[in-house]
């Protein structure tokens, strides 16, 4: 026998929970504000009726922007990504700490650059969109470029003449808090060419993997290629630490040679 | 907690005790809608940013909401010159 029950709609019943709190408070809040006001004559309780239509909005906008994709299956993408990263470069055998490049120098999106030697001098020129890149004159001056998952959220800033520690905080902190949700918020200071990044509440699990030596964790990733990407100069990751709740990442900002 | 539990949570605590403390009191209805858009207004900037959809709607909610206090506040101007409403 066959089994005719038709599959449930996941999509639209998502749709559905979603709205179902802003709604009903909605219908709640007008309900008690106009029985209040109208046949009770009672102040507070109208006061209360206005409160839950305000509150009704609030839901609303906090239920709009919830992502679309599930938080685990994009925990899984990451994964997969960084694990596929790690295999190449373990493969290859780089040890070096990546470069994170502003898309002014790679032409295309900010990325992080993985050099052959330890000493890395970088020119004028924009980098060829190639996986295995040539950066100087040198014969050893090779380098892997790969997109980070700082790469995808890099592009959210752009690059800013004179910009201040300030400026950089605002910025992590509306990537990081505002259009990611990666984390509750972030501090910046800035000494000469080391930046300290604290990053309050991140909300990414810290798996211990092979790859992070040389280009940080995510959390560290993303802050790198927005730093890189708003100061529109070569930065790279020379300490991370978790204490407290709190990622600090200490950046070191690159210069370039004309 | 996130940023939005915690958002939510503030607000709906603050005006839970704002409904409580000027139902003591006994105010009329305008004070408490002026009381309730100053702590939104508080409230949404102090777990500011949220996501690019959420930050317009609470735009959204935010104009609405300062046009309702503007309106308060130009009825009470209009009751203190003495014109009749």
């Amino acid at each position: 026998m066959s089994d005719k029950r038709q599959p449930k709609n996941s999509h639209a019943t998502a749709l559905t929970d979603k709205y179902t709190l802003p709604t009903s408070l909605t219908a709640i809040g007008i309900t008690l504000t106009a029985l209040a006001y109208i046949i009770l004559h009672s102040t507070p309780l109208s006061a209360l009726g206005i409160s839950t239509v305000i509150i009704a909005a609030v839901t609303y906008a906090i239920a709009k922007g919830q992502p679309k994709i599930p938080p685990q299956a994009s925990d899984i993408l990451l994964q997969t990504s960084i694990e596929n990263i790690s295999a190449l470069v373990e493969e290859i055998g780089l040890k070096s700490k990546a470069i994170y490049l502003p898309a002014s120098i790679t032409g295309d999106k900010p990325k992080a650059l993985i050099p052959l030697s330890q000493e890395v001098k970088l020119d004028k020129k924009i980098l060829p969109k190639r996986l295995i890149v040539k950066y100087g004159t040198n014969p050893e001056d090779l380098g892997l470029l790969v997109i980070t998952p700082g790469s995808a959220v890099g592009e959210m800033v752009e690059a800013k003449q004179d910009c201040s520690a300030g400026d950089i905080e605002t910025a992590v902190t509306q990537v990081l808090a505002g259009n990611t949700g990666l984390a509750d918020g972030a501090k910046a200071s800035m000494n000469n060419n080391r930046l300290l990044i604290e990053i309050a509440g991140p909300h990414l699990e810290n798996r211990s993997m092979w790859i992070y030596e040389s280009i940080g964790t995510p959390i560290a990733s993303i802050v790198a290629s927005i730093v890189a990407q708003i100061l529109d100069k070569p930065v790279t990751i020379s300490r991370e630490t978790f204490a407290k709740g709190k990622n600090t990442v200490d950046l070191q900002v690159l210069e370039r040679k004309s | 907690m996130r940023t939005h539990d915690r958002y939510m949570l503030s607000l709906t605590a603050t005006y839970a005790a704002t409904t409580l403390a000027l139902a003591v009191y006994g105010t009329t209805l305008d004070l408490y809608l002026s009381v309730f858009i100053v702590e939104y207004f508080v409230i949404t900037l102090l777990h500011s940013p949220f996501n690019a959809k959420t930050q317009r709607i609470t735009n959204v909610i935010g104009f609405v909401l300062f046009g309702v206090f503007l309106l308060i506040v130009a009825l009470r101007v209009l009751q203190i010159l003495g014109v009749p409403i």
